[in-house]
């Protein structure tokens, strides 16, 4: 399918270089349930069938519904291996990630409810297959419903709610049943909460996921490649986030990972993704930089464009700034929050020390000090972990809120944590730092650099599952270590000179 | 003299089959809805319905557009695309791939497009195979019990002939059919038969005289239903002639086979000579087979039946000797969904010269295996 410019707009081949259709394959997240029933061996099953839920959810919905348990590991590992049988209907089920039958079945009775979160999605499985109706945003021609009817045994239905944020919601909003060492349920922990950042912000009333992340098609387009009428704000199922990091981590290793997308198709979703971050998620701007001879003041201000916290959602996910002070002759003479080779950000106590962490600050004056906005995590007895299943609470939660979104009428899951709370300048919309630098006798003009960088999975998030004595950790952290010089991306740049 | 006028009367009833004009078969046009567009031709069509899966070429898609693992075929492949009735590609442009037991990623687009719509599309998409020598799949008539058809197939028989003249006889043969390119065939067939010496004698057993064959088809045309084919059979003296096994000599019978589509409905017809090589053990023989039917549909699309009435006659080429005429009432009945296994059966009666001849039931289950295996497709 291709729009009145050339543009290639078929929904498949967009969506299946996606995360969604990759979010069995995602090589992360295999490491973190495998790490997970490591550290919970007695809560295996029930971890893995809580993570299968979003991940493999078309397997999951079909194993409850013959009541039988879901789970993860069966259906790995999905690459194709030479003499080994083929995998059986539940593991293509799995492989497939979120797929078109998933969300387009969905049902908008529980939308916006505690019971539709994690992963609380309904899917009518009593009605028989031949009559089980297949939500779209249009108005289906009666002709074409009997053409789609005939080949996959759905029915096309008119259901608006597939637009909604609220179906979103139901595998992105994800509370975790957080587990001590013995496996036995400790509380209950907003692990990602994006769609109430979202509720808490101005773009409730003007923008839904969908609008960002499922980019509108311009003009009238088809959404069929057989007999497609050519419709009016229909949008690309390109999902577009920020995880480009695992997107090119699956082109890489596609062939261990049983990855069907083409190579092209991974290049350009990954690429789109780098230029979603760059032009839609954060303006940065030197708001002012003065010298007095012996010190340089810089003040940073971030805006956060998203709809929702920045970063959002997954808590291996962090933002910060990396500000480098050069001299007349270009030596560098101050320089916070620099990417290492390894994917550590170099004076992060937290990529030194698995306990440490940065605070978030407003004020920095030193290299080892960087202003880094993330969560860190903590469990039920207070060490910081990376563990989903034993977080049970917030130590940091300084990222970067939307417009609208006061963080004093904030609900506890969504709350700021730590020092941001009372940082005046951390406020709706973004954040503002002051560099205060010393210069140590260095000569102007000064060069001032300043970038936000993001980072979709952490130093400390791939550190901490070296060692692990399983093939997806072990399997992850090579993977992660022969590309961590690429686990960052720009958001937003700016620079400045002092003369 | 009366041998000369059979073979001219055989002339003068192929030459009366061909010429006449050929209609749809099977498809039984409805009245086209009044949103049916004339103004879209079947490559339009073809591309606006059909070429997001087939290819705009129609050798399929690649694997890694389509997403699906389901092969697909080439039309361009004229072996692939010719022998087909258009029937059976408007059955399943109509009703989609299951209803011939093939995928159902196959859609039905008979809610979609209009009867006259989907002829237009299924003649752009046989005319993907561009080589005018293989003849179409309307050509390919229902199989009588006696009358050879004019049309090169792959097929696989099992024939049952079984008569009554003082002792039974019952002769089962194994028949492979296989299509050379466009427009030849080769064929071999293996018969055992099985006789009763006297009506309370004991049964025998035995190899029946194997024969090997050639047909080729020297004209056919699309747009008239005609098709005629000139072949030649060489039946070997592998059977017993004491027991009635086989005739004791080589045989050789060269033959036209004609075919006339006309609507549902069709005409057949051979024309030959059995000439043996030695006429003490059999006689030259010339002989005439016409036959008529039409092919009904269960429903629209399922079922084939197609009876037929074939009128035989045989005449031994020797000054005085009578013509032997029958007729042969019968039945093809379609088995599988995909059409390609199917069963006939009827009765051949003589009806002049009928002095020690008896009646003759035959009966035959056809494997078209070039449309997929045994067992798949029903």
């Amino acid at each position: 399918m291709t729009s009145a410019s050339g543009e290639d707009l078929s929904i498949g081949v967009a969506w299946r270089a996606t995360m969604m259709a990759n979010s069995s394959r995602d090589p992360y997240w295999q490491a973190s349930v495998r790490r997970e029933t490591i550290d919970h061996p007695r809560a295996a099953h029930e971890i893995e069938d809580e993570c299968s839920t979003c991940h493999m959810p078309m397997s999951h919905t079909a194993a409850r519904a013959a009541g039988t348990p879901a789970s993860v590991f069966a259906h790995l590992p999905q690459a194709a291996r030479p003499g080994a049988a083929q995998p059986d209907a539940l593991s293509r089920l799995a492989q497939d990630g979120v797929s078109c039958t998933l969300c387009h079945q969905i049902t908008p009775g529980n939308f916006g409810s505690p019971g539709s979160f994690s992963g609380g999605f309904t899917i009518d499985t009593k009605t028989p297959a031949e009559a089980r109706p297949l939500f779209g945003p249009f108005t289906p021609d009666p002709a074409l419903q009997k053409v789609m009817h005939s080949a996959t045994g759905f029915r096309q239905t008119e259901g608006a709610h597939v637009r909604q944020s609220e179906l979103c919601a139901t595998c992105h909003t994800l509370y975790t049943t957080a587990r001590d060492r013995a496996g036995q349920a400790v509380g209950r922990f907003p692990e990602q909460v994006p769609f109430q950042e979202w509720q808490h912000s101005i773009y409730v009333e003007s923008a839904s996921c969908q609008t960002c992340h499922m980019p509108a098609i311009a003009g009238e387009a088809p959404i069929a490649s057989v007999l497609g009428q050519p419709r009016a704000g229909a949008r690309k199922h390109s999902f577009v986030g920020g995880n480009f990091f695992v997107l090119a981590m699956l082109n890489r290793f596609r062939d261990a990972l049983g990855v069907e997308a083409l190579p092209a198709e991974l290049e350009q979703a990954s690429a789109s993704t780098l230029a979603h971050l760059e032009e839609s998620t954060a303006r940065l701007t030197i708001d002012r930089a003065a010298s007095d001879g012996r010190q340089l003041t810089v003040d940073v201000s971030i805006a956060n464009l998203s709809g929702h916290k920045l970063p959002t959602a997954y808590p291996s996910r962090r933002a910060w700034i990396r500000l480098i002070v050069r001299d007349g002759s270009g030596r560098t003479v101050f320089s916070s929050g620099a990417l290492r080779p390894s994917g550590a950000i170099e004076g992060n106590a937290n990529d030194e020390q698995p306990a440490a962490f940065e605070p978030h600050y407003r004020e920095i004056r030193r290299g080892d000090q960087v202003q880094i906005y993330e969560s860190i995590l903590a469990d039920g007895a207070g060490a910081i972990t990376t563990s989903l299943i034993s977080a049970l609470r917030y130590a940091k939660d300084n990222r970067l809120l939307p417009k609208g979104f006061d963080k004093h009428t904030a609900h506890a899951d969504i709350a700021v944590h730590g020092d941001a709370r009372d940082d005046a300048d951390f406020t709706s919309g973004g954040d503002r730092v002051r560099y205060a630098v010393d210069l140590a006798g260095a000569s102007a003009p000064f060069t001032v650099e300043a970038a936000l960088l993001f980072q979709p999975i952490g130093f400390r998030w791939a550190d901490n599952l070296r060692g692990y004595p399983a093939d997806e950790p072990s399997r992850f952290v090579r993977y992660f270590d022969a590309m961590s010089s690429q686990s960052a991306a720009p958001l937003a740049t700016a620079s400045a000179t002092v003369r | 003299m009366k041998g000369l006028g059979l073979t001219l009367t055989a002339a003068v009833l192929l030459g009366a089959t061909i010429g006449l004009k050929a209609q749809t078969p099977g498809t039984n046009l409805a009245a086209p809805p009044s949103h049916a567009s004339a103004q879209r031709s079947g490559e339009q069509i073809y591309r606006a319905a059909c070429a997001a899966c087939h290819g705009p070429d129609g050798r399929g898609a690649p694997q890694a557009r389509v997403g699906f693992d389901t092969p697909l075929p080439d039309f361009a492949d004229c072996a692939f695309a010719s022998p087909e009735a258009e029937a059976d590609w408007f059955a399943i442009v109509h009703a989609g791939g299951p209803v011939r037991a093939f995928a159902r990623r196959m859609p039905a687009f008979g809610g979609a497009l209009t009867d006259d719509e989907i002829l237009r599309v299924v003649g752009h998409i046989r005319g993907l195979c561009g080589d005018r020598r293989w003849p179409p799949g309307d050509l390919n008539l229902p199989r009588a019990l006696v009358t050879e058809k004019a049309y090169p197939e792959n097929e696989a028989l099992f024939v049952v002939r079984a008569s009554r003249r003082g002792g039974a006889s019952v002769t089962t043969s194994a028949i492979y059919e296989r299509r050379i390119g466009a427009r030849s065939q080769w064929e071999v067939a293996v018969p055992v038969a099985l006789q009763q010496s006297g009506s309370e004698g004991p049964w025998t057993r035995g190899l029946g005289d194997f024969a090997a064959a050639f047909k080729h088809v020297v004209f056919h045309d699309a747009e008239r239903g005609s098709i005629v084919s000139l072949g030649g059979e060489l039946v070997l003296p592998t059977g017993r002639r004491s027991t009635g096994a086989g005739n004791g000599t080589v045989v050789f019978e060269p033959f036209v086979s004609a075919g006339q589509a006309i609507g549902g409905g069709f005409l057949q017809a051979q024309a030959g000579v059995e000439l043996p090589g030695d006429t003490a053990r059999a006689s030259r023989e010339a002989f005439v087979r016409l036959a008529a039917g039409q092919t009904f549909f269960e429903g629209r699309f399922h079922r084939e039946w197609s009876p037929m009435l074939e009128l035989a006659a045989a005449r031994p080429l020797v000054a005085g000797a009578p013509i032997e005429w029958d007729v042969v009432p019968q039945v093809q009945v379609s088995l599988s969904r995909r059409h390609h296994v199917l069963v006939s059966a009827g009765l051949q009666v003589p009806v002049a010269n009928r002095e020690g001849r008896g009646r003759t039931f035959h009966a035959y289950l056809l494997w078209d295996w070039f449309d997929g295996g045994f067992f798949t497709g029903w």
